[in-house]
């Protein structure tokens, strides 16, 4: 949209600000994933599972984590799987936190999709 | 092996459905004492590990589903019970040349693969375009869609089309499919008239053989329904290439001499329009032609993908946002949409394999909507204005876009008009104008006596009087008495496969 629309109409600025936290419900989403593929063609994403997610928080500005461990990127026979892709989430209320503790408390939710085991040849 | 994950929330990739899931539950092909195993072994345990799943799903009362990548848009996959993932079943096997049936003709022998049911169009691609023995030859798959993330079984039991106009839609490369029923072994179901695998081979595979052609034509766009398909057999051809020249831009008579005459199909293979229901009197021509393959050409730009450089695109809701921003009119919205859908939604001037053209799968689009339905080519000017004028009435910002498909086999195939099917697909945001839009142009539709049938993966509008709209008491009758037959007429079981999708259709009983 050009800046001028925006200045000619400070209701659409305001209202476009406040559809940006309800509708995106306040939330900063960012996507970690493979890309490419054999021979240089792009494979896109193959997740093998579902979401999973976990929230964590980091204290004193990274004085203090709490790690996320995977542990459902396993086959049934226990041998581990790849992670395809990551999802950094923060909504209204983690963001308040954040700002509010001025980063003393920063709370995430990260959520993965483990990848698949390769196709193989049966001949 | 089985791995189960408990309760979950769960949710399909655009967001539109949501589920509280008693047991969400994965199944590969490890095995416990971790060997590596023969082709059949591989076959076998899958079908077992299912089957025994579905027997104890009998005993404790429990609705089961099968989900493959999750990008259905419709409500197909719902249960409230267990979800199963099968996702990581995703093997490809050769066919032993004595395994075939006598009456299957020699030279599509090297064209059959077997693929496990969750193998998604993207691996399946690179499975059989770069073949990794030396003595294989290069195949593809005859039809796709624009993505290439759906699994095998979840594309063709959602009726997944591309615009194969002499083919017909994914369901129809399909020509055998092995079922779990909860039954003591799996179903392998051919069609009586078309054979393809020897006893000795389903004898291997541990299944029952059940040749029925109505059986066969009613399991392939069953969505879930007739159980839990573990493999298919399916034919490919020998790889090709297709080019597609510069977008033509033409008009609405033009459009109507191109598609309504019967010789314009015989040199294109891949046929797609576009249109921006505000424009008066605009389309855009997307033709493939089929080439020979040539070995070494660069890989095409691939399409749909909405990250530059650096790594900005817009959040996952902001397609949403933008489409609902008010203070802007639809048509100026749309001029926009339209700008970005014909700079990087279309092919033009590449030229490619199937599996090189059609990579799209990095979609992060919640609360937007994918929709379609389809016609007869020949209704085609009535229902671009029926597009047109309904888009116009509701002020929405939306692309129309047309992919003319072949009819196939499929009872319940929405793709099955003749001579040929065109269908019209546009996205829309995932809110109360999506159902009201639809109801528009089903009633427009219906008010010219215009014949149609709705996407199966991307509406939800099927129910009981739709359903015969589109389809008639014949063809509704040859599926459930399909389903009935399938499982013994044991209503137990085919309860299992029951779902809120199937009640509302009215298929939930024979
Ligand atoms: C980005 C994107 C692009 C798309 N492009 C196209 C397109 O070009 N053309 C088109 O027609 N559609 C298209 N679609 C729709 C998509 O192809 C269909 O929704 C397809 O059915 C999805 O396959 P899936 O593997 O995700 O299956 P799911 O959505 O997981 O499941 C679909 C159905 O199959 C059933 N199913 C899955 N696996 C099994 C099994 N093993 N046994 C029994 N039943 C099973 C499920 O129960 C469900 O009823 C697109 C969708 C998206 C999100």
């Amino acid at each position: 949209m050009r800046k001028s629309t925006i200045r000619k109409r400070p209701a659409l600025l305001i209202i476009l600000l406040f559809m940006l936290a309800t509708i995106n419900n306040g939330c900063s989403t960012v996507h970690v994933y493979q890309a490419g593929g054999p021979q240089g063609r792009e494979g896109g994403n193959q997740p093998g599972t579902e979401w999973e997610s976990k929230p964590t928080s980091t204290f004193l500005w990274g004085a203090i984590r709490q790690d996320v461990k995977i542990e459902n990127c396993v086959l049934g026979d226990g041998s581990r799987l790849n992670i395809e892709e990551i999802k950094v989430e923060k909504n209204f209320g983690r963001i308040v936190a954040t700002v509010l503790t001025l980063g003393i408390w920063e709370p995430v939710k990260i959520s993965w999709r483990c990848a698949k085991p390769k196709t193989t040849s049966h001949d | 092996m089985i791995r189960r994950n408990g309760t979950k929330s769960w949710k399909n990739i655009h967001a539109t459905v949501n589920l509280t899931l008693e047991d969400l539950i994965d199944i590969d092909n490890s095995n416990a004492q971790g060997f590596s195993q023969t082709k059949y072994e591989l076959l076998n345990q899958a079908s077992k590990d299912i089957n025994d799943l579905i027997k104890e799903a009998r005993i404790k009362k429990k609705h089961i589903r099968a989900i493959g990548s999750g990008w259905a848009l419709s409500h197909i996959q719902v249960t409230e019970n267990w979800l199963l993932n099968t996702k990581l079943l995703n093997e490809c096997f050769e066919v032993d040349k004595e395994a075939f049936h006598e009456t299957y003709p020699e030279d599509k022998k090297q064209l059959l693969v077997i693929v496990q049911c969750g193998i998604s169009i993207a691996e399946l691609n690179v499975y059989l375009e770069l073949p990794k023995n030396k003595n294989r030859i290069a195949r593809s798959l005859k039809t796709v869609g624009i993505g290439a993330g759906q699994t095998i079984v979840g594309a063709v039991s959602g009726n997944t089309h591309g615009a194969a106009v002499n083919f017909g839609a994914i369901p129809d490369f399909v020509v055998a499919i092995q079922v779990c029923v909860g039954a003591e072994k799996p179903i392998w179901i051919e069609r009586a008239d078309y054979r393809v695998m020897n006893d000795v081979f389903i004898e291997k595979v541990n299944s029952k053989l059940l040749p029925d052609t109505n059986i066969f034509n009613s399991a392939l766009v069953s969505f879930g329904a007739f159980g839990i398909i573990t493999a298919y057999a399916i034919e490919t051809e020998k790889i090709y290439h297709m080019k597609f020249p510069k977008i033509q831009e033409i008009n609405l008579s033009k459009v109507t001499a191109l598609f309504r005459d019967p010789s314009y199909y015989a040199n294109i293979r891949h046929l797609e329009m576009v249109f921006n229901p505000y424009e008066d009197d605009t389309f855009y021509l997307v033709e493939g032609t089929q080439v020979i393959y040539e070995q070494g050409l660069p890989n095409p730009r691939p399409l749909w993908v909405i990250t530059d450089k650096l790594g900005y695109s817009p959040g996952d809701l902001t397609t949403k946002l933008l489409l609902n921003l008010p203070l802007v009119s639809g048509k100026k919205k749309n001029q926009i949409l339209f700008k970005e859908y014909l700079k990087n939604g279309l092919l033009s001037e590449v030229r490619g394999t199937s599996g090189q053209l059609f990579t799209a799968t990095i979609t992060y689009l919640e609360g937007y909507n994918e929709t379609a339905f389809a016609v007869s080519i020949n209704d085609i000017v009535e229902t671009i204005n029926i597009a047109k004028e309904a888009t116009r009435e509701l002020k929405l910002p939306l692309v129309f876009q047309t992919r003319t498909v072949h009819p196939g086999h499929a009872v319940f195939g929405f793709t099955n008009h003749s001579p040929r099917a065109i269908v019209f697909e546009f996205g829309i945001s995932n809110d109360a104008k999506y159902p009201k839009f639809e109801e528009l142009l089903i009633n427009r539709l219906k008010a010219q006596n215009i014949k149609y049938t709705l996407h199966w993966s991307k509406n939800s509008l099927v129910d009981k009087a739709r359903l015969m709209e589109m389809y008639g008491q014949a063809k509704i009758d040859t599926w459930k008495k399909s389903r009935a037959t399938l499982f013994n007429n044991e209503k137990e079981l085919m309860e299992i496969f029951n779902n809120p999708h199937l009640k509302q259709a009215g298929l939930d009983v024979s």
